[in-house]
């Protein structure tokens, strides 16, 4: 009789621990998500911090469950190296094509326009040299510009 | 500035492979992890690189997260010279992967 009624006293306090517990667990999963996104933001170069965040952000939203959420927030930690690492490197900031082949200048007044006439350009750097000849006289100019996709252009 | 490509992994065509065949012209980051089964950790460093060679090109959601009540989910999309190139990966791959298997 006594061992039936401690039985049942120790279930209920299993029970109740058991539900304490998960509700402490479920409080805690957010916290520890937002500071795996934190710290991997952190670890990224700056001028990228701000378009992650917001994009690992949602993407963790879209993940059903806390543990799901914790294993993608885990993930960025190494995706921030890894970018950081691109970005210190200057990998893949490059065309894929020689310029002459990939665009064309052309000088309309004192305008030069740009023609596109493939992706590599975009969100990239481009460098070329202009050698203007007149009366017999030469000049050269090197330019570096950054080449902005009309859609980004204010 | 290096001239080499971006390195072909397996995980990297996958990723170009959902993209260019998902009947959808472009997807968010979670979208292609849930298509590929790319962790996070070896996606987004994908999608920077492939973006940043000009093999992608991105866009946010057309819409304020205030309004959307979430964060803005970022699109991608192959360029033309992403599916060229991959199409062209995808070839160079192809004699492997068509030679016959002897058990």
């Amino acid at each position: 009789m006594i061992w039936g009624v401690l039985s049942v006293g120790a279930a209920i306090l299993i029970a109740v621990a058991g539900r304490i517990i998960s509700d402490d667990v479920k409080e805690w999963l957010p916290w520890i998500t937002r500071c795996l996104i934190e710290r991997a933001v952190s670890r990224l170069p700056e001028g990228e911090r701000e378009r992650l965040e917001e994009e690992w952000w949602s993407h963790v939203n879209e993940r059903p469950g806390g543990l799901a959420k914790i294993y993608a927030a885990y993930g960025y930690l190494s995706a921030s190296k890894s970018i950081d690492k691109i970005v210190r490197s200057g990998e893949s900031l490059r065309l894929a094509e020689p310029v002459s082949s990939a665009c064309t200048l052309n000088i309309v007044g004192n305008t030069i326009q740009l023609v596109r006439g493939l992706s590599p350009l975009d969100n990239g750097r481009l460098s070329f040299t202009i050698i203007a000849t007149q009366n017999g006289v030469s000049g050269t100019d090197t330019f570096d510009v950054i080449v902005v996709p009309a859609k980004d252009r204010a | 500035m290096s001239t080499s490509e971006p390195r072909i992994t397996g995980p990297t065509l996958k990723v170009l492979g959902a993209l260019l065949s998902s009947g959808r012209v472009e997807l968010s980051g979670a979208e292609i992890s849930r298509a590929t089964k790319v962790a996070s950790g070896t996606l987004y460093p994908i999608l920077f690189r492939l973006e940043r060679a000009g093999w992608l090109e991105s866009r946010w959601e057309d819409d304020n997260p205030k309004r959307l009540g979430r964060p803005r989910r970022r699109f991608y999309q192959v360029t033309n010279l992403g599916a060229r190139n991959a199409r062209a990966a995808v070839k160079d791959l192809e004699p492997a992967f068509g030679k016959v298997a002897w058990a």
